[in-house]
């Protein structure tokens, strides 16, 4: 499986206009939806999605509406995602770490 | 064996710090708590330890005092640690606050709790307000500022106030193509010169918006007054968003709707106090309407109407990191005063300073209130299809229904829909349930209540619970 | 001066009973007011699993009164005009002991012939009814078939929907303070909101009763307790079809302290997939909402050791509510002997079950004087108490400085 190549990359890298540019963490390897996927240490699962392109992490009970990042601060619990088998895990509360199975799929009928 | 200390403060945002240093200055031992990996709160929040950055952000530059300072033996710092529960302890007669985390004591008691937990964005509900691709204006500053992150490619902002300044010109700056900054306010001038006095002493303040406002000249991002997002559409996604003008009362002038095609809307509607420790306690709850909720009432010296729980910084008012650090000055002064650490002579120097201070960041906060409250329009731009409850998906027609029934209370309809029993506990939909209530009783909305909320106060694997804990948090 | 309102009918307290008590008699054509100190089901009522049970009947008396009660709920929401998740439900209570049957033994020979179904299940059975129940440490089960489970605020306001479309007046957080007296007659009830006059004041309070009745001199003979619960995601990694519970409490309630905390496993699954789990129950006369940090603590391990794969479900919220038994096990449901205009309808067991039949008798005893609907006799408030069955026994009273977590 290889690293998916986003023709325009949503991680910024250029400086801002006060000079500021971020310098990520190490990359790591990670896997969404079964694909091997390069995040950087200090990622949120979040931030990871997005930059892959990913806005829609869940599909809502009942109505089966696409559901994503909304409030960022883990207050909304819209951003929620399978991580490593657990389910409706706050992408947005949670950093990537080495070897993370995340899978974005919709609730389950009871 | 419970862990007892002296004092628990909840929140290490810039209020929970304040009140730390200033504890700890006094002699109190000290335990600090936050759900974050680092302290800071949002106003100061750090860069992941991993990360590093060029330049250091001037806001940081001004909170590195305050970090330094809850370094020292008498400040236990225990961050990524979720404060699951309040419970009073009528053995011990004190305050025991339950945690879950790696590493932590189950249990924590002292005499008198803190609670420094902040706000988050307010949330305005209309058509397709929960499609991917709609973010608060807080998200978008994590995501940009935080984790440098775009949150699209192409976005509009859409709310009130000066945050939304800061958030455009981060957008801009970043390279996101910003369409425009909607303001719904309008007539900001002319009722600014009504709150001159409020802008005395704020030189510092408004230097940073003018800094903002120059990126966004500069970027030739239209800035608007009296316009607000009215709906966005996309299939699954953001899509197009349609804009209105509106007119005094906030009702979206017809004729003047316009359509953009984008992927990213940015909602700013202002914040909501982070009050749920305080509804959980049952402490005296009184309505305010620029924030549209209950707030707890505060004696001067920052203490609820339960003694030994104190209420600082936004999670009681709105009113910024410098008022909250001034609350926990005075709240941490009355703490040591109440369990005999300080003399009411030292303790009265040490307030007495302060109250000015308080003084002039109330006036001011109170102006920001008034200049950027919602206007009432705003509040109807749901349809009953609109999903009004995101966690449970209820729309306004189910919760119209449950009103229909002889609802009087928000709790109410959370009973009869489902509304607010979600993961959530109605942090995002109770001051909505509150406006649809208000509206349609045509009753004020202080009649219809609030939502009270149970422990865990965020959701926590049962496995935790039981004998073995092994706490995993998400 | 306090604004003055005058109805027929005062009801004191907006749970499933009184939520009923009004439905009936404003269906009847009486003016009532129902007054709740908090909100609509903000006591026991909003607090329970919403279980329509017969099974927990007091045996001697009362299986009439529960009969009935069960028999309203087969055409209750074609009454009322809307659904309230009613759905037929069974439930099975696991025995760890042969002595945890012999407790159960009375109710298995009585019930069944009262048109009950309850019976004993073997281990080797257990499986059929709920295969995620592992029965190797099992004595066996018992199998309450005919029961039921509802959604309570749904009950609640589908009786307050129709009671509205007849001249409900309903007055959430107002506190009744005070009660009128003229020449020996109840006439009314001062509240924080106004003065209130009617011909009749029914108490449906339940754990407030003994309290307010102290107002008038009163000490009627009903405990509180306070149990707990708690729900969890929607979580489809089990799937459970009855409601189960344990009978592990009973050595404890009969060999053991009197203050200890009762941990009863109650669990059941909604049909959205959440899970209810209970019940810890703290002695002592308490009247506050506030859940000790253990009770959840002692639900999830009772839980787990049932259901081991529940350790992964998320909780949502715990809460707890004061609620109420007496000694008899019978309900205080009647006219106030000597203070005419007075009539209490409180402490069923249990409330969801009996709510229908409550409404109707308390309109009756309203119309006409009297009840023949039921031989009620046996509840009447002053009554003297004998200790009936062992399903609750007496707690003693405690003050709440005793009975803390740890």
């Amino acid at each position: 499986m290889t690293s998916s190549n986003k023709p325009s990359s949503m991680r910024i890298d250029k400086k801002n206009s006060k000079g500021c540019v971020i310098k990520r963490g190490n990359p790591i390897q990670i896997t969404i939806n079964d694909t091997q996927v390069t995040a950087y240490d200090g990622e949120l699962v979040a931030s990871v999605l997005l930059a892959e392109g990913i806005r829609t992490f869940h599909s809502k009970h009942k109505t089966g509406r696409p559901s994503g990042i909304y409030c960022g601060m883990g207050v909304c619990y819209e951003c929620l995602v399978t991580i490593n088998g657990i389910e409706k895990v706050r992408a947005c509360q949670t950093q990537v770490e080495n070897g993370m199975v995340i899978k974005t799929t919709g609730e389950k009928n009871p | 064996m419970i862990e007892k200390t002296d004092l628990i403060i909840i929140g290490a945002g810039p209020g929970g710090m304040q009140a730390a240093v200033s504890a700890a200055q006094i002699g109190l031992q000290v335990v600090l708590i936050d759900g974050n990996p680092l302290p800071g709160g949002q106003y100061y929040k750090q860069l992941p330890l991993q990360f590093s950055v060029n330049q250091n952000s001037c806001l940081l530059k001004e909170a590195a005092s305050l970090f330094d300072g809850i370094q020292q033996p008498s400040i236990r710092l225990l961050t990524n640690k979720l404060v699951w529960g309040i419970f009073y302890n009528p053995k011990t007669k004190l305050w025991q606050a339950t945690l879950q985390g790696d590493n932590c004591p189950p249990r924590l008691e002292a005499p008198a709790i803190i609670i420094a937990t902040g706000a988050y964005d307010r949330s305005i509900p209309f058509p397709g307000w929960d499609l991917p691709g709609v973010i608060t204006a807080g998200a978008a500053q994590v995501l940009v500022k935080y984790q440098g992150i775009l949150p699209g490619k192409r976005a509009i902002l859409s709310g009130t106030g000066p945050l939304q300044l800061a958030a455009a010109a981060n957008l801009v700056d970043a390279g996101v193509e910003v369409l425009g900054v909607l303001e719904c306010n309008q007539g900001l001038i002319q009722k600014g010169f009504l709150h001159l006095t409020g802008i005395l002493g704020q030189w510092s303040r408004m230097k940073e918006g003018f800094q903002y406002a120059k990126s966004l000249l500069r970027a030739r991002v239209p800035y608007k007054t009296g316009w607000s997002v009215i709906r966005v559409d996309g299939e699954g996604k953001v899509e197009e968003v349609t804009i209105a003008q509106l007119d005094k009362e906030g009702n979206p002038i017809p004729g003047t709707e316009r359509s953009n095609s984008l992927d990213t809307v940015v909602v700013g509607y202002g914040l909501t106090p982070s009050t749920e420790f305080f509804r959980l306690l049952d402490c005296e709850m009184i309505y305010s309407k620029p924030e549209g909720v209950f707030l707890p009432k505060r004696d001067p010296f920052f203490q609820t109407s339960l003694p030994g729980i104190y209420a600082i910084g936004d999670c009681a008012k709105i009113g910024g990191a410098k008022l909250a650090m001034l609350e926990g000055e005075v709240a941490a002064a009355h703490v040591a005063y109440q369990s005999n650490r300080t003399t009411k002579d030292k303790f009265d120097q040490m307030t007495a300073k302060i109250h000015q201070a308080i003084k002039r960041e109330n006036r001011f906060s109170k102006m920001l209130a008034e200049l950027f409250a919602i206007p009432h329009g705003l509040f109807s731009l749901a349809k009953p299809e609109t999903i009004i409850c995101r966690c449970e998906q209820i729309s306004l027609a189910e919760i119209r229904t449950a009103i229909s029934y002889g609802a009087q209370t928000v709790t109410d309809i959370k009973n009869i829909t489902r509304s607010g029993m979600g993961f959530c506990q109605g942090r995002t939909c109770a001051s909505i349930l509150s406006q649809i209530l208000a509206s349609q009783r045509n009753c004020p909305p202080a009649e219809g209540y609030y939502l009270n909320i149970r422990p865990p106060i965020h959701a926590v694997p049962i496995e935790y619970f039981t004998e073995s804990s092994n706490g995993v948090q998400g | 001066m306090k604004p003055v309102q005058t109805f027929d009918v005062i009801v004191v307290g907006a749970g499933v009973v009184g939520c009923s008590i009004a439905y009936h008699l404003t269906k009847a054509c009486f003016k009532v007011a129902l007054i709740e100190r908090k909100h609509v089901g903000s006591g026991a009522s909003g607090a329970n699993f919403g279980m329509v049970q017969s099974n927990d009947v007091e045996l001697k008396h009362s299986i009439p009164m529960v009969l009935k009660g069960y028999k309203r709920f087969d055409t209750l929401e074609e009454e009322l005009g809307m659904s309230i998740e009613f759905r037929r439900i069974a439930s099975l209570r696991l025995l760890s002991t042969e002595a945890q049957w012999n407790n159960s033994k009375e109710r298995a020979d009585i019930l069944p012939g009262a048109g009950i179904p309850y019976e004993y299940v073997p281990p080797a059975k257990i499986q059929e009814i709920e295969p995620t129940v592992d029965p190797k440490n099992l004595f066996g089960a018992t199998y309450a078939s005919f029961q039921g489970q509802a959604n309570p605020f749904l009950l609640m306001w589908a009786f307050l929907r129709n009671s509205n479309r007849q001249n409900l007046a309903l007055f959430s957080h107002t506190e009744v303070t005070g009660f009128l007296i003229e020449s020996g007659r109840l006439i009314g009830v001062e509240t924080t909101r106004s003065t209130m006059h009617a011909n009749f004041v029914v108490l449906a309070t339940a754990a407030w009763t003994r309290s307010l009745g102290q107002k008038l001199g009163y000490d009627w003979n009903i405990h509180t307790f306070r149990a707990s619960a708690m729900v969890t995601e929607r979580f489809s990694d089990l799937k459970i079809n009855t409601i189960v519970t344990s009978a592990d409490h009973i050595e404890t309630e009969i060999n053991g302290p009197e203050d200890a905390e009762l941990t009863v496993m109650a669990l059941t699954q909604t049909p959205e997939g959440n899970f209810l789990i209970a019940q810890a129950d703290r002695p002592g006369e308490v009247l506050d909402g506030k859940i000790s940090h253990v009770a959840p603590q002692a639900m999830s391990s009772i839980a787990t050791r049932f259901f081991p794969v529940l350790r992964n479900a998320k909780l949502l919220r715990a809460w707890t509510a004061p609620t109420t038994y007496t000694e008899d096990g019978m309900p205080l449901l009647g006219p106030v002997k000597d203070l005419p205009g007075l009539i209490l309808a409180a402490s069923f067991r249990s409330a969801i079950v009996n709510s229908p039949i409550a409404g109707e008798i308390v309109t009756q005893l309203i119309q006409q004087g009297h009840c023949d609907l039921l031989d009620i006799s046996s509840f009447a408030p002053e009554r003297k108490m004998e200790a009936a069955d062992t399903v609750y026994r007496v707690k003693s009273e405690k003050s709440p400085q005793e009975e803390t977590p740890d």
